[in-house]
């Protein structure tokens, strides 16, 4: 082969600190509002829901925060993930441009989600925490949740909205496979899922009514705590290792990004490659422009 | 949380990149955006699966339809660069397969995809 197209690291290599992008923003980030009250979540309405650890995470202004062992070593199960020059894509294009791509498609769920569902349900054990509740769309974040419970021994409930449950079935049995309880959303199991089907016995569900069963099954069971995929700091810093072993990588191959793309819905897999090359471009004079893709329909 | 978003009320339209329905936007972006550290492009989902297409047709990778947003706006990129008759170094994150999301590739592949 005349050319490398593949970029791989040893196991070594992942990261050891994660980027905390908090740390380097020349505005703060504006801080969770609680729903009810629209002032600033205090710290007693985060307890409800996410351990001590993860809330240290969550408002932290630390630029590196360290991985535990435990979670480098469960992350080792699939990483340092490959990244890859589509040399054919850029025939096919009949381009100038050198098209490099990051797969984080190699995860066993098949998706960056368990970057984050690894280190929260590590420190959800740490914190002595048993069970972990959760809503999921498609699946996603369900099965990547359930896969890091499995890990390290927690148990895992999942609201999955109701037409996914129903219509895309392959995920649940992911999750199943992995030894989640997932139901579906809305479900008899809470207060709030009985009151939905009552007034809309046939609702396809939502991403809101999961999470609002999520939450309530979590304040209601002892020993039980939330977990989200995406949105939050912590999850964002969490999807750091991407980008940083992107650096690396990109630096095996011999060239350095002009422009470092992402998907953006919650915004957690664009956070993990995005945060490093911008760590660089405001310490180390880079000029990387930095791009988010949406669906049209969807622009937030 | 302040972000930038569509309002809890906003009901998504049914489009085959689930992941990217959230009505909200990380904050942590949300603010990286409005200190100009980003941009941002959209696309619709006839040109998101031409692009999905594309990429399975030359790269072997069969990429979920959301990640498929990040490989149409590095092919628009590489037609900019194709353009300007200039060398680019693009690089982008494919966040997931698409193996469990074939039934959105069946609604693309027969023609009967909603743009």
């Amino acid at each position: 082969m005349s050319q490398p197209t593949s970029f791989t690291l040893a196991q070594d290599r992942i990261p050891t600190h994660w980027y905390n992008i908090a740390a380097d923003l020349p505005q703060p980030i504006a801080p969770p509002l609680h729903p009810q009250t629209r002032q600033p979540a205090s710290l007693s309405d985060m307890q409800a829901i996410f351990c001590d650890p993860i809330i240290e995470q969550e408002v932290s202004t630390e630029r590196w925060i360290k991985l535990p062992d435990d979670v480098r070593a469960k992350l080792a199960l699939w990483r340092p993930t490959p990244l890859l020059r589509a040399v054919r894509l850029e025939q096919a294009l009949n381009t100038p441009a050198h098209i490099y791509y990051k797969y984080e498609g190699a995860s066993p769920a098949g998706s960056h989600k368990p970057n984050s569902a690894i280190p929260q349900a590590w420190y959800n054990k740490q914190a002595g925490i048993k069970r972990l509740a959760t809503e999921t769309g498609a699946g996603q974040w369900g099965s990547s949740l359930a896969l890091a419970c499995q890990l390290f021994g927690l148990e895992c409930i999942v609201y999955m909205v109701k037409v996914s449950f129903t219509q895309k079935p392959y995920r649940k049995l992911l999750m199943q496979t992995w030894g989640a309880t997932v139901h579906a959303s809305p479900s008899q199991q809470t207060a709030y899922g009985r009151q939905v089907l009552q007034q809309m016995p046939d609702t396809p569900g939502s991403l809101g009514m999961a999470i609002s069963e999520a939450i309530e099954d979590t304040v209601t069971h002892p020993g039980t705590k939330y977990a989200l995929g995406s949105v939050l700091n912590h999850v964002c810093l969490h999807q750091t290792v991407i980008g940083q072993e992107s650096l690396e990588q990109m630096e095996l191959a011999g060239e350095y990004p002009d422009v470092v793309i992402g998907c953006v819905g919650g915004g957690s897999n664009f956070a993990g490659i995005a945060f490093p090359f911008i760590h660089r471009n405001l310490h180390d004079g880079k000029k990387t422009r930095i791009v988010a893709v949406e669906p049209d329909v969807c622009a937030s | 949380m302040r972000m930038y978003t569509l309002g809890h009320a906003f009901v998504p339209p049914k489009i085959h990149a689930g992941g990217l329905r959230y009505h909200g936007m990380a904050p942590a972006v949300s603010s990286a955006y409005e200190q100009k550290l980003i941009e941002a492009r959209t696309f619709n989902q006839q040109e998101i699966f031409e692009a999905a297409v594309q990429f399975a047709r030359t790269e072997g990778i069969v990429p979920a339809p959301e990640s498929a947003h990040a490989i149409k706006g590095a092919i628009e990129e590489a037609k900019q660069a194709r353009a300007d008759r200039q060398p680019r170094v693009i690089l982008f994150n494919l966040s997931g397969h698409g193996l469990l999301d074939m039934q959105s590739y069946d609604s693309y592949l027969s023609g009967h995809l909603n743009s």
